[in-house]
C-alpha cells in the first residue's frame, strides 16, 4: 500500500548440478524475478574469477520442436477450425476455458517425448496431407482444363486429332472476330495455300479456330497468327469431341471431390485424436524454454553457477528454504537490500477493491520503486469525478448493470475484464449516488416522481455558478491532496530540500490569501511572505510559472462542472424532442420512443467515454504531477503459466 | 409569427455553435479516421483502440450541439413558446456561439494528436493510455469555451433565468 511491494535482492551460488533443479524450484514458486548478472560479471575485480554462462543447449532444440508444432497445429486449426466466440459473448457470457490435465513433464523426459508426439502425428499425417495435394493439383488441372474446353466448346471436332501428326499439325486458338480475313490472309502467305482453317462464333466477339498446316511449317505459323491476337489454345490427350471431353472431365472432378472429401474428414480426424496433446505440450515447451533461456542471464566458474534476481520480502523465506533444501545446502544465499541505483522491479500491492484500479495506474506507466503507489487516492478520486462528469442516476444504473455482467461474465476468467467490470459498476453505484443528488434521471424525467424528485438536492441547470464553485473547491483539494504526498514522501525519504521547495508554498499561500480577505491582514502577509520564500527558493527565475502552473491545475477541474451539465444537456434535449413527438398522434409516440430510448443511450455512451478520459486526466495530469515518479520495471518472477494445461 | 430581432441573433447564435463545431470535429474525426483505416489495413485487431481515439474529436461537435440547444432553449425556440428577448441578450447568446464554435476547432489538433496516436497504439499497444491522455490534453481549451459560453448564459439570464 502507497508504496510496491519491498524488493530484496537475492545472489545464489550453488553447485553446476544443482542449476536445473534450482530454477525448476525457483520457477514453482513463482517469486523470483532473475536478472542479468552480466553487470557483475564486467567487474574488474570479479572478471578473472565469472565468466559468462553459455546459452542452454537445448534452446535450439526446443525451437525446432516448437516450429513442427506450430506447423502441425496450424495445419489442425486450417482443416478443423476452433470454434470462435463473438466479442459480446466473449466478453459478457463466454464459455469456460478448455483445461488438459496432466502430468507433469520437464527437462530431457518432456523434450524425449515431444520428439516422440511430433514423429507420431506427423508420420500419422503426411500420408493424407500429400494424397490431399496431389488430389488439389488434379482438381486445379482439371478445372484449367475444362475451361479450355469451354473455349473450344463450338468446334465439331475429335480432340484426339488436335496436335502432331507425321505430317501435319492441327492447332486450336482463339481470335478476335474481325481478325477472321486477316488470318487467312497471312496462312496463305506463309503456307502457299497448303493450309486448313475452320472457325465458329462464340457467345463474345471471338471465334474459335481449327488451323492445320504442315508440321515443318509450324514455326512459322505460330508466332505469325499471334502477331494477329491469335491466341494457341493446347489441349493435350482427350478424346472425342469437346463436349464429351467437359463431360468425362466433369465425372473426374466429382470423382476426385469425393476423394477430397474422404481425405479431409481423415485428417480432421486426425487433428481431433491430437490436438490437446500436441497444445499441452506446445504449453509445457513455453515453460520449459522460459526456463533455458534464463541461463544466459547467470554467471558461472569451474564448478559453480551464480544467479541473480529479485525476491518480495514477504516471499525471502520460502525461497531461500527451497533452494537450499534442492542443493542440499551445497550453496551460498546472499540476501540484501537495494541501494538507490538498483533498477529495482516494481510490484504493486494494494486491498481487493482497489487492486482492480491498478488497471488505471499502470495505464499511465508503473511507479518507480523508490515512488508513490496513488492507486489507493486513485480510486476515490476517479470515482468522485467520474459520477459528477456523468451526473445521471440512470445512466450509473447503466454502467452499473454493465460492470456486473463483465464482473459475472468474462471476469470470470479474466482478471483484466473482472478489473474493467469492478472499476465500471463502482463508478456506476457512485454516479447514481450523485446522479440522485442533483435530480438526474434521465435528465429531469423521473423528477415526475415525488419520490426521485424529494432526493433532489441540487441543480445543475439552475445552480451552474454554484456547481462552478463545487468543481473548484474540489479541485484545489484534489491538488493540495497531491502536494501533501509530496511533501510527506519527501521528508519519509530524507529529502527535506526537496520537501519544502517543491511545492511546499502552495500550501502557505491558501490561508494566507484566505486571512487578508477575512480582515486577519498581518497574519495573512506571514502566510504569504513564507509561501512567497519557499517558492523563489524552491524554483528561482522561474516561480511565475509555478505559480500561472497552478492556477491552470485548479481551473482544468472547471471541466467537472462542463462535462456534467453536457451530459444533463444533452439528456434534457433528448427530452424535449421526445416530448415534442409525443404529441402528434400514434406515430409520434413510436418516434418519441426511439427518440427517448437511443438518445439515451447515445448519450450514456459518448458521456461516460468522456468521463472516464477526463477522469483519468485530471489524475495523471494535474494530480500525477505533484508526486508521482513513474518509469518503474514489472515485476515479472520466473513462473509457470499455463493457459490451458493444468497439473496434476 | 413575427421574431424579434433578440431571438433572432439567438438563433444565429445557435447555428454559429453548431455549425462551427461540426466542420471542427468533422475534419478532426477524418483526420483521425485516415490514420485509423491504414492502421486496421496492417492488424483488423486494432480496431477497439483506434475507434476510441477516433471518437475523441467528436467531442467538441457535441459541445457545439449543447451550446445551441442550450441557447434555442433558453430564447424559446425549442420547447417554446418563443420569448421576446432584448436584443442585447441576443447578442449575448451570439457571442456564447462564437466561442463555442471558434474554440471547436482544437477538434483539428485533436484529431492530429489522435492520428499519430493510433500510430504509436499500432506498434506498441500497450501505449494506449498515453496516447488518449495526449489526445484529451487539446480538448481542455474546448472545455473552456463551453464553460466561458454557459457562464454568458447564466450570467445573461438565457439559462436559469
Amino acid at each position: 500500500m502507497l508504496r510496491p511491494t519491498r524488493m530484496k535482492r537475492l545472489q545464489i551460488v550453488a553447485l553446476k548440478g544443482f542449476r536445473d533443479g534450482i530454477v525448476k524450484g525457483l520457477q514453482a514458486l513463482g517469486t523470483v524475478h532473475l536478472t542479468d548478472y552480466s553487470e557483475a560479471i564486467n567487474d574488474p575485480h570479479l572478471k578473472d574469477l565469472l565468466q559468462p554462462h553459455p546459452i542452454s543447449p537445448n534452446i535450439r532444440r526446443i525451437a525446432a520442436q516448437n516450429i513442427a508444432l506450430n506447423r502441425l497445429l496450424d495445419l489442425f486449426e486450417r482443416h478443423d477450425p476452433e470454434p470462435r466466440e463473438g466479442f459480446i459473448k466473449a466478453v459478457f457470457a463466454p464459455l469456460p476455458p478448455k483445461r488438459i490435465e496432466t502430468e507433469e513433464l520437464f527437462g530431457p523426459g518432456l523434450l524425449d517425448a515431444v520428439d516422440g508426439i511430433i514423429g507420431k502425428v506427423e508420420s500419422e499425417v503426411a500420408q493424407p496431407v500429400e494424397d490431399l495435394e496431389r488430389i488439389e493439383e488434379e482438381i486445379a488441372e482439371g478445372v484449367r482444363t475444362r475451361g479450355l474446353l469451354e473455349l473450344v466448346l463450338p468446334l465439331d471436332i475429335d480432340l484426339g486429332d488436335v496436335g502432331d501428326s507425321d505430317f501435319l499439325s492441327v492447332l486450336l486458338g482463339v481470335a478476335p472476330k474481325e481478325e477472321i480475313d486477316n488470318l487467312r490472309e497471312r496462312l496463305e502467305d506463309i503456307t502457299n495455300n497448303a493450309f486448313y482453317l475452320g472457325a465458329r462464333e462464340t457467345s463474345e466477339d471471338n471465334i474459335v479456330t481449327v488451323v492445320v498446316c504442315l508440321k515443318e511449317q509450324v514455326s512459322a505459323v505460330l508466332p505469325n497468327l499471334r502477331r494477329l491476337n491469335w491466341e494457341r489454345v493446347e489441349i493435350q490427350g482427350l478424346q472425342g469431341t469437346p463436349g464429351k471431353a467437359i463431360d468425362s472431365i466433369d465425372k473426374r472432378l466429382e470423382g476426385l471431390d469425393q476423394e477430397k472429401r474422404a481425405k479431409e474428414r481423415m485428417i480432421v480426424d486426425i487433428a481431433r485424436r491430437w490436438k490437446d496433446e500436441l497444445r499441452k505440450y506446445q504449453e509445457l515447451l513455453m515453460v520449459e524454454r522460459q526456463r533455458e533461456e534464463n541461463h544466459t542471464k547467470f554467471a558461472r566458474m569451474e564448478h559453480v553457477v551464480a544467479i541473480e534476481g529479485w525476491v518480495p520480502c514477504d516471499s525471502v523465506a520460502q525461497a531461500v528454504q527451497e533452494i537450499r533444501s534442492i542443493s542440499r545446502g551445497a550453496c551460498v544465499v546472499d540476501l540484501t537490500d537495494p541501494d538507490d541505483n538498483d533498477d529495482v522491479p516494481v510490484q504493486l500491492k494494494n486491498p481487493k477493491f482497489f487492486k482492480s484500479f491498478e488497471l488505471l495506474t499502470r495505464l499511465y506507466g508503473l511507479p518507480a520503486y523508490n515512488g508513490v503507489d496513488p492507486t489507493l487516492f486513485l480510486a476515490p478520486g476517479f470515482l468522485l469525478f467520474f459520477s459528477i462528469m456523468l451526473t445521471d442516476a440512470l445512466y450509473g444504473l447503466i454502467a452499473l448493470v454493465l460492470g456486473m455482467l463483465l464482473i459475472r461474465g468474462g471476469g470470470k476468467y479474466n482478471e483484466m475484464i473482472k478489473d474493467g467490470g469492478i472499476i465500471l459498476s463502482s463508478a456506476g453505484a457512485a454516479t447514481i449516488i450523485i446522479g440522485a443528488l442533483s435530480g438526474g434521471w434521465f435528465g429531469g424525467f423521473g423528477l415526475k416522481l415525488p419520490l426521485l424528485a424529494s432526493l433532489q438536492v441540487f441543480d445543475p441547470m439552475v445552480q451552474v455558478t454554484a456547481f462552478l464553485l463545487i468543481a473548484l473547491i474540489i479541485g484545489l483539494a484534489h491538488v493540495n491532496v497531491g502536494v501533501v504526498i509530496n511533501v510527506a514522501h519527501k521528508l519519509k525519504a530524507g529529502q527535506r530540500w526537496k520537501a519544502i521547495s517543491e511545492n511546499l508554498w502552495f500550501l502557505f499561500m491558501q490561508p494566507g490569501l484566505i486571512f487578508i480577505v477575512s480582515g486577519h491582514k498581518s497574519l495573512g502577509l506571514v502566510f504569504i511572505v513564507i509561501a512567497l520564500i519557499l517558492l523563489l527558493g524552491g524554483h528561482k527565475a522561474m516561480s511565475m510559472f509555478q505559480i500561472t502552473g497552478f492556477m491552470g491545475d485548479v481551473l482544468s477541474y472547471a471541466r467537472l462542472m462542463a462535462l456534467g451539465l453536457c451530459t444533463t444537456g444533452i439528456a434534457m434535449t433528448v427530452n424535449v424532442l421526445a416530448s415534442m413527438l409525443y404529441m402528434v398522434g400514434w406515430l409520434g409516440i413510436v418516434l418519441a420512443v426511439i427518440i427517448f430510448l437511443f438518445g439515451h443511450l447515445f448519450n450514456f455512451l459518448i458521456n461516460a467515454m468522456g468521463s472516464f478520459v477526463h477522469g483519468l486526466r485530471l489524475h495523471y495530469v494535474e494530480f500525477f504531477t505533484k508526486f508521482y515518479q513513474s518509469g518503474g520495471t514489472e515485476f515479472t518472477p520466473l513462473e509457470m503459466k499455463f493457459d490451458t494445461v493444468e497439473i496434476k | 409569427m413575427e421574431l424579434s430581432s433578440g431571438t433572432v441573433w439567438a438563433i444565429i447564435g445557435a447555428a454559429i455553435s453548431m455549425g462551427l463545431a461540426a466542420i471542427a470535429s468533422g475534419i478532426g474525426v477524418g483526420l483521425a479516421g485516415v490514420a485509423g483505416a491504414g492502421v486496421i489495413s496492417e492488424d483488423p485487431k486494432k480496431f477497439g483502440p483506434v475507434l476510441v481515439l477516433q471518437a475523441l474529436p467528436q467531442t467538441q461537435g457535441i459541445y457545439g450541439f449543447l451550446g445551441a440547444v442550450l441557447i434555442l432553449i433558453g430564447v424559446g425556440v425549442l420547447g417554446g413558446p418563443v420569448k421576446e428577448i432584448p436584443i442585447g441578450m441576443g447578442y449575448a447568446a451570439l457571442g456564447g456561439g462564437i466561442v463555442i464554435g471558434l474554440s471547436s476547432f482544437t477538434a483539428v489538433a485533436q484529431g492530429a494528436i489522435a492520428a499519430s496516436g493510433m500510430g504509436a497504439v499500432a506498434k506498441r499497444p500497450e501505449t494506449f493510455g498515453q496516447a488518449i491522455v495526449l489526445a484529451v490534453m487539446a480538448e481542455t481549451f474546448a472545455i473552456f469555451g463551453l464553460l466561458i459560453a454557459i457562464l454568458i448564459f447564466v450570467g445573461t439570464k438565457i439559462m436559469g433565468g
